[in-house]
């Protein structure tokens, strides 16, 4: 149940000898040991929140039981519209994992100090994410048993033909990436010693293009479809970067302010000031981009804007996404004024709701309101509306609190590690210094 | 010498017909570390001989990947293969996901070397003199870090890229059309490739309509048996009468006839010299049996269609070195009083999931409501 | 299931743990026996939460599990392979069913055309379909769509599936839609596990056993040939069609793709498929594109011949023609 950011190996060599080798065989079990425990320590609070996590992530799983049992005809979709929520959420968590980034770049690139404090917070954002993406990916096979067919050298691994292996790679390396880093900067600070920059500097600087390349990846996944107009459009992969850009720091920011009430993580303003100026910068792109593309469909009036014209307006009387998208837009643009009018940006709770409206929009606009109409008309332009059934919102709601589980019990193992209440030399954790 | 760690070689065979020489003169002005060399080329001896060129000059790694026979390219080459041909070279060969994966015993030993090469150069690059200076530091005024030593990271990481995006586009984008096409230059017919020959040849059935036909004339009579007559019973006492054209300028007989055949009338087709038989435009009699040479005077076109297969419908085989095939004749599907196929209604619809429920004409009700 | 009741459990420990106080000494060991007792709690949620799921893999022999790759199989684990099928079949449905494997015929490559002059959408090929190949019943599954279309157009936008009125429509054409057999098939470059390829006779094949069920395939697709098994497909037991082909007709497990193999068990026996068989009006036409003489290359020379949705480059084996 409890995940704690781990490595799965430690580079040994460099200035710390032989004999530290012999050290770390004690020192990092009892590493993973004492972040267990702080993971599942906490207050009334926290287990409130941990339990109710549990009990939701236990739900998703019964529902997924029942799915695999009951074939895929217990979820809406059909051979008409083959991807539903679970590839919405897929893509809109991706880029809130490739959205962490946003955090790094200052923080390595430009040595921005306040920063660093809060660097790691992106980090296990990201590791989280990540995290739910596969699961979501998992749920959505039709064999998920076969999935070791995936496997390089095991099973069939189509690499380099099928944008979805080149995805699977990205994924997977992204997450051992942040692994690595958040074990790594945690382990040496629970050792008390300084983190050495060569085993991990190099790293932070791959995680950042890797990064780019996940959101990349997945957005070739679906432009890569000629069949598809709606999606068959250079402007896809720029547009999910935008829109990553836009909801990874805007879920930061709400993190940040959660903890800076809950623990005594030090948070400084500067660190939110600086995502707030990245998120304005990324909220208008992203907003011209949507705007680009909406341009470019409605003004030529193709064939080919079949899709765009259900999405916004319906077609043949069929118009399921319509309140959904214009709710995205409408959040979207009142998100965009709040943050970017000098008076409101200024007070922590218009900053707050900014950030889960636009949060909310991007979910709507990058996941069922992309994925789905992609579908809608089909490729013989017939017209099947798609609607989640209980079990896929019941699979996809355990998914998020999973996720969110992992995040919780990573960022309190943190913020102990951080704060020295876990280290190599304290003897227990005392529950009373923890606030949360 | 400069510490560029990454180094990529294109050479397209048809531009550029690199021999050992110049594939030397290039690897020599390549600094040190990994070299990508990627050949546009069909002819595997070619890249074998870059293979060769480079094991003058990089010890250590050998690795030759191979795309469908059709693309290839090596990175860096070992000094024991200098003389091995293709074939040997390809003995270890590991085939994963269409990719070949070429390697001797050497190249986990060389690889695990460069890795470890190539880390330290990243680190060192990456890294000042002092390693604290850019830990994650919780000092609250850390020194100054000189941005233009940290800035290579990023230039590393855009040439992973970089080789990762040529990677992909060497091998889905570069996709040359299908070798074969199917027009009607005959000289364009695939005939490079064994084209199935049918040893035993099976006979194409066409069904053979029966003689002149029987007309019921009274119900059947007590012992069940239907009277027939042949058409000559009545019409040989007849004169024929060629005005009649449809079935309601009959008073006495075939009155429920209806006709539909263009502007034809009876005597079109029926023979007035011999009603069991039928007739051609040229006034020479046809035998019932023999009716599609009656169709394709006028059909000519559609009867040309059918003689080629492309025109009626056929059971049985298509190959005809294994089996039959049974072909109708035209009177099978087309009423020759009335040729054109009557409308039908379609009797299997798909029950999608979550399909609406049809009616006809859905999209036009709906086209109307906007 | 047991979920729901467990968030009562678990916050009634916590209250409790809160509330009454527990025969233990120091806060610590009762935080400590609670947390125990909450993991215990939540473990026995989590088997019984997984329970079905796990009895259905459980349930499925190593054979199955393990089986790899249809490429990667000889012809005796592939004979033992299809030995289990046929039992399977035995046992679930009573019949006794054929499954053979017959390879690509040299020399052939397969090529269908239709005459949209001549076909008057009453969809008895989707029927032959629907048999043939041992649909589903319920949904009334085929790999076929027939396509009404306007006259005069090309728009599949002002088409329609779902017509029931007597055809034909005097102002309608009528398209079926199958797999087209591309020879640059984007659903095969999508597949991350290669359990969908092109064979030699130019049949793009499904192996049933290998599919992970991803759909990335049906969503390349640009003609709507693929369908995915949302469940195992209801046969009734006396309508299964006992003559089947490994990578066609074979009963299918729920959770894989499917899609037209031009009935490969039946071509690759030199029959010709059901569809076509079927056809009321005779409107379609197969052959070897290889073979000069066949019906197929007379069509393609003769007749105007149009590829659908040509422009994406998937260069179908599929033609469309009209008579005049």
């Amino acid at each position: 149940m409890s995940q704690t950011p781990t490595t799965p190996s430690h580079p040994s060599a460099g200035h710390e000898l032989e004999h530290s080798q012999h050290r770390h065989m004690v020192t990092y079990p009892k590493f993973l040991w004492k972040c267990f425990c702080a993971a599942t320590d906490g207050g009334p609070l926290f287990y409130a929140w941990m339990i109710f996590l549990t009990a939701v992530t236990l739900v998703g799983l019964s529902a997924w039981s029942h799915q695999i049992t009951n074939g895929m005809a217990v979820t809406g979709m059909s051979d008409h519209v083959s991807w539903g929520m679970y590839i919405a959420n897929f893509t809109f968590i991706v880029g809130l994992a490739a959205g962490g980034v946003m955090m790094v770049i200052p923080a390595y690139l430009y040595h921005d100090h306040d920063m660093h404090d809060v660097v790691i917070v992106g980090e296990l954002l990201a590791i989280a994410s990540i995290i739910m993406c596969l699961l979501f990916v998992t749920v959505d096979l039709g064999h998920p048993e076969r999935f070791w067919h995936l496997m390089p050298f095991i099973g069939r691994f189509n690499f380099p033909i099928s944008m979805l292996t080149w995805d699977v790679i990205v994924l997977n390396g992204y997450l051992l990436i942040n692994l690595h880093i958040c074990g790594y900067l945690l382990y040496t600070r629970f050792q008390g010693r300084k983190p050495e920059a060569r085993f991990y500097i190099p790293v932070v600087f791959i995680s950042v293009f890797w990064a780019i390349s996940i959101h990349t990846v997945t957005a070739f996944l679906y432009c890569g479809l000629g069949g598809r107009p709606l999606w068959n459009s250079a402007l896809l992969a720029p547009r999910f970067l935008a829109s990553a850009f836009v909801s990874g720091p805007a879920f930061i920011i709400l993190t940040l302010y959660i903890l800076k009430r809950l623990t005594d993580l030090p948070v400084s303003e500067k660190a939110i000031k600086t995502l707030l100026q990245i998120l304005r910068v990324t909220i208008c792109i992203n907003l011209l981009m949507v705007i680009s593309e909406m341009f470019t469909e409605f003004y030529s009036g193709t064939a080919h804007t079949a899709s765009a014209r259900y999405l916004y307006f319906g077609l043949h009387g069929k118009n399921a996404l319509v309140p959904w998208i214009w709710t995205a837009v409408a959040l979207n643009i009142i998100g965009a004024i709040v943050l970017l009018s000098p008076g409101l940006s200024k007070r922590a709770n218009w900053i707050k709701a900014a950030c889960v409206m636009v949060f909310i929009a991007i979910w709507i606009e990058k996941g069922m309101g992309l994925i789905i109409p992609g579908f809608i008309p089909s490729t013989l332009h017939e017209i099947v509306e798609y609607t989640p059934t209980i079990t896929e919102w019941k699979i996809t709601a355990g998914i998020w609190a999973f996720g969110l589980l992992v995040y919780s019990a990573a960022l309190k193992t943190t913020v102990a590690i951080i704060r020295g209440r876990v280290s190599n030399q304290s003897q227990n954790t005392s529950p009373q210094d923890v606030k949360m | 010498m400069c510490r560029g760690v990454i180094s990529l070689v294109i050479i397209e065979k048809h531009t550029c017909d690199i021999d050992v020489i110049d594939a030397r003169i290039i690897l020599q002005t390549l600094p040190t570390g990994f070299v990508f060399i990627l050949t546009l080329s069909g002819q595997c001896d070619r890249t074998t001989t870059q293979a060769d060129a480079l094991a003058d000059l990089d010890p250590g790694v050998f690795m030759t990947f191979e795309y469908g026979g059709l693309r290839s390219f090596g990175i860096a080459a070992q000094r024991e293969n200098q003389s091995a041909n293709w074939h040997e070279v390809f003995q270890s060969a590991v085939v994963v996901g269409g990719w070949r994966w070429t390697f001797n015993s050497a190249y986990f030993q060389g690889i695990l070397y460069r890795i470890k090469k190539v880390y330290y150069i990243l680190s060192s690059i990456a890294t000042p003199h002092d390693s604290e200076k850019l830990n994650m530091s919780y000092d609250p005024h850390p020194p100054k870090v000189s941005r233009r030593r940290g800035s290579w990271g990023p230039a590393i990481g855009v040439i992973i890229l970089i080789i990762l995006l040529l990677t992909w586009l060497m091998v889905t984008v570069v996709r040359g059309p299908s070798p074969i096409s199917y027009g009607n230059d005959q000289a364009q017919s695939p005939t490079d490739l064994p084209v199935h020959q049918a040893l035993q040849q099976h006979p194409v059935n066409i069904s053979v309509p029966e003689g002149p036909p029987k007309v019921l004339v009274a119900d059947p009579n007590g012992s069940g048996n239907a009277i027939e007559v042949s058409c000559t019973t009545c019409h040989a006492t007849r004169e024929p009468d060629y005005k009649n054209v449809t079935s309601d300028d009959l008073d006495e007989f075939h009155q429920n006839l209806s006709m539909g055949h263009g502007d034809l009338s009876c005597l079109s087709c029926h023979n007035p010299k011999d009603y069991d038989t039928l007739k051609k435009a040229d006034g020479s009699a046809v035998s019932y049996p023999n009716v599609m040479q009656l169709c394709g005077q006028c059909h000519q076109s559609r009867y040309n269609d059918y003689l080629h297969g492309a025109h009626g419908g056929m059971t049985g085989h298509w190959d005809l070195s294994k089996g039959p095939r049974q072909r109708k004749a035209c009177i099978d599907c087309h009423d020759p009083h009335s040729p054109a196929i009557p409308k039908m209604l379609p009797q299997f619809k798909p029950l999608d999931r979550f399909m609406d429920t049809p009616h006809p004409s859905d999209h036009q009700t709906e086209a109307s409501h906007e | 299931m047991t979920p729901p009741p467990e968030v009562q459990d678990n916050s009634t420990v916590d209250s409790a743990g809160k509330t009454v106080s527990l025969p233990v000494i120091g806060q610590v060991s009762r935080r400590t026996a609670l947390k125990a007792f909450g993991a215990t709690l939540g473990i026995a949620a989590f088997g019984a939460a997984a329970k079905p799921m796990l009895e259905k893999y459980a349930s499925m022999s190593p054979e199955e599990m393990l089986q790899r790759h249809y490429k990667e199989l000889d012809s005796d684990e592939r004979a033992a392979v299809i030995n289990r099928l046929q039992d399977e079949t035995k046992v679930r449905h009573g019949v006794d069913v054929t499954i053979r494997d017959l390879p690509p015929l040299e020399g052939v490559k397969y090529g269908y055309a239709i005459n949209l002059s001549v076909c008057n959408g009453n969809g008895e090929c989707m029927r032959a379909c629907h048999k043939e190949n041992n649909h589903d019943r319920e949904s009334n599954q085929s790999y076929i769509r027939v396509l009404e279309m306007q006259r005069g157009s090309m728009d599949m936008e002002k088409g329609s599936t779902t017509y029931t009125h007597p055809v034909p429509d005097d102002d309608k054409f009528y398209m079926p839609v199958q797999c087209q057999q591309c020879d640059n098939p984007p659903c095969v470059d999508v597949c991350p596990v290669e359990a969908t390829w092109k064979e030699k006779d130019g049949i793009v094949v499904v192996d049933y056993n290998w599919c992970i069920g991803c759909r990335y395939c049906e969503a390349a697709c640009p003609y709507h040939a693929r369908r995915f098994n949302w469940k195992a497909p209801t046969v009734p037991d006396d309508e299964i069609n006992p003559d089947q082909g490994y990578l066609s007709n074979r009963m299918r497990p729920a959770g894989v793709m499917e899609k037209c193999t031009f009935c490969l068990h039946r071509v690759r026996d030199g029959r010709l498929p059901a569809c076509l068989e079927a056809c009321p009006t005779g409107a379609r036409v197969f052959g070897n594109l290889l073979d000069p003489d066949s019906e197929i290359r007379w069509v393609l020379a003769n007749k105007r011949v149009f590829m659908l949705k040509e422009e994406l480059g998937t260069q179908p084996s599929f033609f469309y023609y009209f008579d005049e």
